[in-house]
């Protein structure tokens, strides 16, 4: 007895076993580090640093001047404009998508999709170039006799811009709302009775509350922290928090008063997706398969429900109403799909045109400005350190990603929600909060400047996606299957190989596009953490929009939009389970 | 204190008050030229037709349906009976032809004026509104009193057996409480027809065999038209006074159900009612005969007399042919043919042979009225039928 005792004691240290519990370990280890380096140190040092003595020091400093309530208004106001305008337009956008045949429908979801995969520098490059001085609205302004000048730099640039940039954010959300209702529930209301305009207002809007809820906090949140388009576009005239945060470390050095801000950024944001978790499902906003046992009374809308349905009725009395399907929600999608793809098309217009200035009409097509981006070692070394950073950051994502995925799956149902929101973290809070936080972790721990560090930033946010991604595909997945394989004869690594990746296969090819992709256009953590050392595209081409509208923009735009699109198109099906699953703000 | 009375005074006779009424629907439009007489006729399709795309939903289809009937339209799917319930609901509009609800043609009429209740196939419960908000929501839009509608809520939650579920919304319910609602919802501001969507098709079979009774039962309380539409025919000859059975957007034939298993006019009709053998002959002087092997395969001439040579089919239910002791008498109009049993099927009180015969395979069902033993696998048979049973097909 005693002598196997023995054996099998040291069996345990020196099998198989022990190697594979340790790695096990090194890798939970590593897992747990992520986190901590990328979501919870950071979150740490911004909540810590905005702390001075007396605690409140840097907070009360914030509000002694009228500037930063001034600029903390704008802000706020900036966003409730966007996310009206947006709702204004993707609710009729996305009506008019459930009318469409199916055929068409997916043909414009993709239209509707491809401004989110084209990198945000190069639209808002676009915008910029759209919205200048010589550019076609001017023009058009000054033939109708209004000489405005540049846009750039406006308030109506800037939300036309913004509204182009977190459209899509808004329509997903009501689209894969009205799609759920089935449309013999319209045909039932009006064999109940109900004029047409009724039905659609008690029983068709009314379920489509939580898609509009959602949709509103996922932009209001987003426009709240958005840097890239109010810096470029915006400009001065029109400072918003994340431009004064931004300004405060990098120029004036105070983390104090940067990091309140931050915090304060960060409570408005909280706070407004904890009333919106009231009204609606927020991990199906954003993305998540829907939380069971969540019941929604929608009962705050039921007033202006039934007062609209009223006005409907009486309006119906009167002959106001056909009962034809109106045309305004397809003229609606027109114009939202104008808005959407205009810069793309102008950005690759102007990468053929000869001159140096960007001036309308164009004269002649050229490739002299490929020529020249495509001999600069500037353009050359950006787009190989991109490229570099990408692949690492995709992988380090697509790892930490699919393991935090599967570790929510098998986790005890209480502590789901609590997983989820470590692993969804980096994409609830403000991108400029994130930023702020890494930054001061990457300070400590010397990583500034370097690479690698960067590509791990970039992890950072592009984890959600394939968190979500694979989640879904997880949750798709029928775990009978492997049972059946087992049945069958197949062992573990067998029934991984044959039965469960071929299966999850279009959610990790997914997860792992949309995490390069994320990579491929981060800028805002970027400009913190390079250190001015790291050249990523996004950098060297935002530098380049600030100085001049050079046109060798629009021809590194173009390039990126034809990798990109013509990366999209060709595995389509990435588009439409994205389309489903997932958002990228 | 009145208005619990009044709720009292309706609890006890729920089935008074959503007696007939007028119906709710008057129809701004009156198109009585040629229309049929009033009451008598609750639904009248004149040369109906309904395509969509290249398909003929609807073809020419003429039909009456007598007000107070329960009438089932049967046929397999893509045949337009879905199509036939969309044209009396208003969901579609008939490209030719016409139809008169009470009367009254119905073209131009949207749904909301129209006064027909519908129940869907999915219910097409609001997701939204509790069980009452649903069955409250065809009397809100007709603009009816606070007080009436919950009067009468609770009177259509009595009616459907729902008392206590008011509250409830529907994705707390099962599916024979969801249909339940669907029905009281299209019951409850009394309709003068009930249209039904294969209302069974979403449940068990348990659940459906007690919900075919209530619904049975409710039409002989509230008197009023139901027209069901099913693809199976079972559900449509248990229920209907009425069947009528649909292929390629045209009836084949329409009838009480016994009739319509007895005397089925096609081979279609004959082959959709029950299991049916059909046997291709000629016509002779002496009736049908089978060709090759001379066998009567319906002893009359009446009504084909005037096709002698031609050829025609005859329809032979399984449970007419009997199994004859091998050298007995054979009666007159009886035929006899002989046959190997090449499948067996135990149906408890019944046997179902498959018997390989001259004139082909031949369904049998043998009744074992006495528990007595079946015939073994290829035992060789003899089979007889009376000759005057068999329905000559018009096809």
């Amino acid at each position: 007895m005693a002598a196997i005792d023995i054996v099998s004691s040291r069996n345990r240290f020196t099998t198989p076993h022990f190697v594979r519990r340790a790695a096990i370990a090194c890798a939970a280890l590593a897992f747990a580090g992520f986190f901590v380096v990328v979501f919870l140190w950071p979150l740490f040092i911004v909540i810590a640093s905005s702390l001075g003595s007396p605690p409140w020091q840097h907070y009360a400093a914030n509000f002694e001047t009228a500037s930063v309530l001034v600029i903390l208004w704008r802000t706020i106001r900036m966003a409730t404009i966007v996310s009206l305008f947006c709702l204004i337009l993707a609710y009729p956008s996305a009506l008019a998508l459930t009318r469409l045949s199916p055929r068409l429908r997916g043909l414009v979801l993709l239209l509707i999709l491809l401004p989110t995969v084209t990198p945000y520098v190069v639209r808002t490059y676009g915008w910029m170039a759209l919205l200048g001085a010589n550019g076609p609205f001017s023009s058009v302004l000054r033939l109708s006799g209004i000489e405005s000048g540049s846009l750039v730099g406006t308030f109506p640039g800037l939300i036309l811009a913004m509204v182009h940039m977190l459209l899509p954010l808004m329509i997903l959300p009501i689209f894969a709302a009205m799609r759920t209702i089935p449309t013999s529930q319209i045909a039932a209301a009006q064999s109940l009775g109900a004029v047409p305009a009724e039905a659609f207002l008690k029983v068709f809007v009314p379920q489509t509350v939580s898609g509009v809820i959602a949709g509103f906090v996922l932009v209001f949140v987003v426009a709240l922290g958005f840097f890239i388009t109010p810096a470029m576009i915006g400009g001065l005239r029109e400072t918003t928090l994340a431009m004064v945060i931004y300004i405060y470390i990098t120029e004036l050095f105070d983390w104090g008063r940067a990091a309140s801000l931050a915090v304060i950024l960060l409570v408005v944001v909280l706070a407004m997706l904890a009333l919106a978790a009231r009204a609606t499902d927020l991990w199906k906003a954003y993305g998540l398969p829907a939380s069971p046992n969540k019941r929604q009374r929608d009962n705050s809308t039921r007033p202006i429900v039934n007062a609209l349905a009223r006005l409907a009725r009486a309006a119906a009395k009167h002959g106001l109403l056909g009962s034809k399907p109106s045309r305004i929600p397809t003229g609606v999608l027109l114009l939202t799909l104008t808005i959407l793809l205009s810069p793309l098309i102008f950005v690759v217009g102007v990468s053929f045109q000869p001159q140096r200035l960007i001036a309308l009409p164009l004269h002649g097509l050229s490739l002299r400005w490929y020529e020249v981006v495509l001999s600069s070692t500037r353009w050359i070394d950006a787009a190989a350190i991109t490229l570099q950073i990408a692949v690492l950051a995709a992988s380090i994502a697509l790892i930490v990603g699919y393991t935090a995925a599967v570790l929510t799956r098998r986790a005890p149902h209480g502590m789901r929600s609590a997983l989820c929101v470590l692993f969804l973290g980096p994409q609830i809070l403000p991108l400029i909060v994130l930023a702020v936080g890494i930054y001061g972790v990457f300070i400590r721990l010397g990583w500034v400047g370097s690479w690698a560090a960067v590509a791990i930033a970039h992890a950072s946010v592009a984890v959600p996606y394939v968190f979500v991604n694979v989640l879904n595909g997880l949750a798709r997945y029928n775990s009978r299957l492997d049972a059946a394989a087992a049945s069958l004869g197949a062992r573990g690594w067998t029934i991984m190989r044959r039965v469960k990746l071929p299966l999850l296969l279009p959610s990790i090819a997914t997860a792992a596009a949309f995490a390069a992709l994320t990579s491929l256009d981060e800028l805002v953590i970027t400009l913190f953490v390079s250190g001015g050392d790291v050249q990523t595209l996004p950098i060297v081409m935002y530098g380049a929009a600030i100085q001049d509208l050079s046109p060798e923009l629009a021809v590194v735009g173009t390039l990126l939009i034809v990798l990109v699109v013509g990366g999209a198109l060709l595995g389509r099906f990435m588009l439409s389970s994205y389309a489903t699953s997932s958002v990228r703000p | 204190m009145t208005l619990m009375q009044r709720s009292q005074a309706k609890k006890i006779s729920p089935v008074a008050r959503l007696q007939r009424r007028p119906a709710a629907a008057t129809s701004p439009k009156k198109h009585n030229n040629g229309a049929p007489t009033p009451s008598a006729i609750a639904v009248r399709f004149v040369d109906a037709a309904k395509s969509y795309g290249p398909v003929q939903a609807v073809n020419n289809l003429s039909l009456d349906i007598n007000a107070g009937q329960f009438v089932a339209l049967l046929g397999p799917s893509g045949c337009g009976k879905t199509t036939l319930l969309n044209l009396v609901a208003g969901f579609a509009a008939p490209d030719r032809g016409d139809i008169f609800i009470n009367g009254r043609s119905v073209r131009g009429v949207p749904p909301h004026e129209r006064g027909v209740g519908v129940v869907f196939q999915d219910y097409a419960l609001f997701p939204h509104m509790s069980v009452a908000e649903n069955l409250a929501f065809p009397l809100e839009v007709r603009g009816m009193q606070r007080a009436e509608i919950k009067a009468r809520v609770e009177t259509a939650l009595n009616l459907v057996r729902l008392d206590d579920l008011g509250g409830r919304r529907p994705d707390q319910l099962s599916g024979g409480q969801q249909q339940r609602v669907a029905l009281g919802r299209a019951l409850i501001y009394e309709p003068p027809i009930l249209l039904l969507d294969e209302p069974f098709g979403a449940l068990d079979r348990r659940l459906r065999d007690s919900m075919q009774l209530e619904l049975k039962a409710l039409h002989r309380r509230l008197g009023i038209t139901f027209v069901f539409v099913t693809h199976d025919q079972d559900e449509a000859m248990t229920m209907a006074d009425m069947v009528v059975v649909m292929q390629a957007g045209q009836i084949q034939q329409q009838g009480a159900p016994m009739a319509l298993y007895d005397r089925p006019r096609t081979s279609f009709v004959a082959g959709f009612l029950g299991d049916c053998n059909l046997i291709k002959g000629h016509v002779t002087t002496a009736g049908i005969q089978h060709a090759a092997s001379g066998v009567l395969l319906h002893r009359s001439v009446d009504g084909i007399s005037n096709q002698i040579g031609l050829a025609k089919a005859v329809a032979l239910r399984p449970e007419l042919i009997g199994v004859l002791s091998p050298h007995g008498r054979v009666r007159p109009d009886q035929s006899v043919v002989k046959g190997r049993v090449v499948q067996l099927r135990f149906l408890g009180r019944e046997v179902m042979l498959e018997v390989e015969t001259e004139l082909g395979v031949l369904l049998v069902r043998l009744h074992r009225a006495g528990g007595e033993s079946a015939p073994e696998l290829n035992s060789t048979l003899r089979l007889g039928w009376d000759a005057k049973t068999t329905v000559p097909l018009e096809d």
